[in-house]
């Protein structure tokens, strides 16, 4: 029998489907219609899985939506109506958008599958997310689950445990429209770029800068009393701007372009402050949480966990003895909590840990692709090894398509874009010409395990997250000498380890360190603002667009092929 | 076109709308570049300046829920395709002739949007011809060309729709304020157990 998560209409849609025992599978929404985001109900991720799995009422046992829909949607009306005049335009927005709403769930997924509404079950966004947390935690009875995103439910921040006996307790909550998460996005907003994907920009940015607006972010947010100041948001009456115009009276004028070097030190400035706030804020939840519940170690959850410059930052500060952040913290990862939920309302036991690739197999989204057509083959499976690691060692820059899809944002290998990290020219080129990042986003490293300590350095308590790339850590001496490329100007990196053995980068790293190379840079597989890709079709065009020769499939190494 | 390249047999449809879709990723990269000029030279940043192309799903301008090649049969995708690449061809055009005195360099990347775009409605309109009859291509084509004025309209009255519909919902708003403001839902920070507390059955 199979459980399926969804999480949909808010974010980026994805469902989750698994037996229990040895089959799980994730996809994104955004695969199939090439729409960054796309946050529509998953039609085509579900007509996928039907098809690959012969789905039907009789073997799904459960479907369940990552929260309650008419909760999500009356939360924020009844927050902005208690003002309607001011809030009017708000409240148009989400009047005329009722039906296009969560609430219309089962509608939309009787049209693709008929299924009874016994089956159906609705979790509850922050218990969603921390279900999904607790797959990553190895004894659940040590830690305390705290989320921490926009808003889900009117609820802003959650603490959960978890006992032995599956017993779970929420500790504290923080409702709308007390977020840290919104406090974040409105100043993405404010510096020009897209809510929802421009957060990392922010992020980056920050690093240039220094925390000059300290006192008047202060003033926005009470990180110690976890309250927001909403004079400055407009986020819950301005569907078109977060930002109010007191805002703009304390920082100037919103949108500047970063071009010009004047704006850009005012805005990584601006930057800096707001990440400061930020930890400090974390920092705050952290302590409550671990005196609420008397938890030394934390499963961070939610779109704030998203932030691998505040993990690197609060594990300075020795506050935890672990700090865990899933794959897929955000509501996307939300359909594995979902799914988990449905499975525990059945057995009274929680799923095992998905891992870092629950996503399909990418030979069977590529069955009525024709290779030879697309693709000259220039070695088989055998000496894939010995090829990848001339190509990279002479400067090429590769892509991967290998084995299975990854859950989260971050490609950790099997769909990425690689190049030797000792190559600088290589690196630009990656970073500014074929994937069209801005000059002040870093690219990430990635080595074997065992390398780690000779490059970097990292506290403890939050090791686990290099392996999906969910924090900073700070590069030693003998990074500097041979790769400066790949170092932020705050000297860290967002580096990814592997010790996976049976893996092909696993392998290629071995063979990469006999020609001195520890170091390979990975980015996703895709162009800013695209989706990473998902099938042979995908995978060509992103070659042709980014004009990048070799690729790594299971079969061998290809070349693209002129049409 | 990605997407009709993926649902296609034929291996020459497959090439040539995988072509199609890299010259319209092409276009966009252009459409882009100079956005960015513009910006940098009237020191706006890229928010002032910007394309939305989720706005055309939101005024009907394509289906909402589908793309167009699961709508219509290969056929009439054909005759949609020639038509509305017609329909570029001549908006760029009226477009080049305001720009190319003031803005040389975006002509001229403009002008090589166009030399595709020809190609395009060209290759669609051969294939439609091929394969529908003469009286059901001119009446298809013809169809296409009024639909497409039609959603054009459609997009740019939707300001002029609001200014009536407005009003309505900003009363319907006042209406609701007094029963609504005594309907919050039940609100608790702490539970000592969420699996017996929640109804898993509710949206609520």
């Amino acid at each position: 029998m199979f459980y399926i998560g969804i999480s949909a209409y808010y974010h980026e849609s994805s469902i989750f489907l698994t037996n229990g025992i040895n089959i799980n599978c994730f996809i994104k929404e955004e695969y199939f219609t090439r729409i960054k985001g796309d946050k529509s109900f998953p039609k085509r991720s579900l007509e996928f899985l039907i098809k690959k799995y012969s789905l039907n009422e009789q073997n799904i046992k459960f479907i369940c939506f990552y929260e309650k829909p008419f909760k999500s949607w009356w939360e924020i009306f009844i927050y902005s109506i208690k003002k309607p005049l001011e809030n009017k335009k708000f409240l148009s927005h989400h009047l005329k958008n009722f039906n296009s709403s969560s609430i219309f769930f089962y509608t939309h997924l009787n049209k693709i599958i008929k299924i009874s509404k016994e089956k159906i079950l609705y979790s509850s966004h922050h218990l969603s997310h921390c279900l999904y947390g607790s797959l990553y935690a190895d004894n659940i009875d040590d830690y305390a689950f705290v989320s921490c995103d926009g808003v889900g439910e009117g609820e802003t921040m959650t603490v959960y445990t978890i006992n032995y006996d599956n017993l779970i307790k929420k500790h504290w909550t923080n409702f709308y429209p007390n977020s840290i998460g919104l406090f974040y996005s409105a100043i993405t907003d404010f510096l020009g770029f897209d809510i929802n994907d421009g957060e990392f920009k922010v992020m980056s940015l920050s690093s240039y800068g220094s925390p000059i607006y300290e006192k008047e972010m202060d003033k926005i947010f009470d990180c110690e009393q976890l309250k927001i100041n909403t004079s400055y948001f407009e986020f819950q009456k301005n569907p078109e701007r977060s930002f109010s115009d007191i805002l703009i009276k304390v920082f100037g004028k919103p949108y500047l372009n970063l071009g010009i070097k004047e704006n850009f030190q005012k805005y990584s400035n601006i930057a800096s402050s707001a990440q400061l706030l930020l930890n400090k804020s974390l920092k705050n939840l952290i302590f409550k949480a671990k005196k609420l519940t008397g938890k030394k170690k934390i499963v961070l959850t939610g779109g704030v966990a998203l932030n691998c410059k505040m993990i690197h930052d609060l594990s300075k500060q020795n506050i935890f003895e672990e700090l865990i952040v899933p794959p897929s913290p955000g509501d996307s990862g939300s359909a594995i909590g979902a799914a988990n939920f449905s499975y525990f309302y059945e057995n009274k036991k929680f799923l095992n840990n998905v891992g870092l690739f629950p996503g399909p197999n990418k030979k069977d989204l590529n069955e009525k692709f024709n290779l030879n057509e697309f693709f000259e083959k220039i070695s088989d499976a055998e000496s894939s090894l010995e090829t990848a690691t001339n190509l990279i060692s002479k400067g090429n820059i590769i892509t991967t398509y290998i084995d299975n899809t990854e859950t989260g944002p971050r490609a950790l290998g099997n769909t990425s874009i690689i190049c030797n990290a000792k190559d600088k020219l290589a690196v630009q080129n990656l970073n500014e010409k074929i994937k069209k990042r801005e000059y002040y986003q870093p690219l990430a490293p990635l080595l074997l395990k065992e390398n780690f300590e000779k490059y970097f350095t990292i506290q403890n308590s939050i090791k686990k997250n290099l392996f999906s790339m969910g924090t900073l850590c700070e590069a030693k001496e003998d990074l500097k000498i041979n790769y400066d490329s790949i170092i932020h100007i705050d000297n860290t990196c967002r580096t990814q380890i592997i010790d996976n053995k049976n893996s092909f980068i696993y392998k290629l790293l071995r063979k990469l360190s006999e020609s001195n190379i520890d170091i390979l840079v990975n980015t996703s597989f895709n162009i800013s603002k695209d989706p990473m890709v998902f099938d042979l079709f995908d995978v060509y065009t992103n070659m042709k667009r980014m004009n990048v020769e070799f690729v790594i499939m299971d079969k061998g190494i290809f070349k693209i092929k002129e049409i | 076109m990605l997407f009709a390249a993926k649902h296609v047999d034929d291996i020459k449809l497959v090439k040539g709308f995988i072509r199609h879709s890299l010259d319209e990723y092409k276009h966009f990269s252009i459409f882009t570049n100079i956005k960015n000029q513009i910006s940098l030279d009237h020191q706006l940043s890229n928010k002032e300046i910007r394309f939305v192309p989720n706005h055309l799903y939101a005024k009907g301008y394509i289906y909402k829920d589908k793309f167009i090649f699961e709508k219509k049969n290969i056929k009439d995708f054909a005759i949609f395709i020639g038509a509305n690449e017609e329909i570029a061809e001549k908006k760029l055009n009226d477009f080049l002739k305001n720009i190319r005195s003031f803005k040389p360099n975006h002509a001229n990347q403009i002008d090589k949007i166009l030399l595709d775009e020809e190609r395009h409605a060209k290759y669609s309109l051969r294939f439609a011809k091929k394969n529908n009859s003469k009286f059901g291509y001119v009446m298809k084509f013809a169809k296409e060309n009024l639909l497409s004025k039609l959603r054009h309209f459609y997009a740019n009255s939707l300001n002029k729709v609001s200014i009536i519909f407005n009003p309505v919902l900003h009363l319907m708003i006042l209406i609701m304020y007094l029963p609504v403001k005594f309907l919050d839902l039940e609100k608790s920070n702490t539970d000592n157990d969420v699996f017996k507390n929640i109804n898993p059955k509710s949206i609520l």
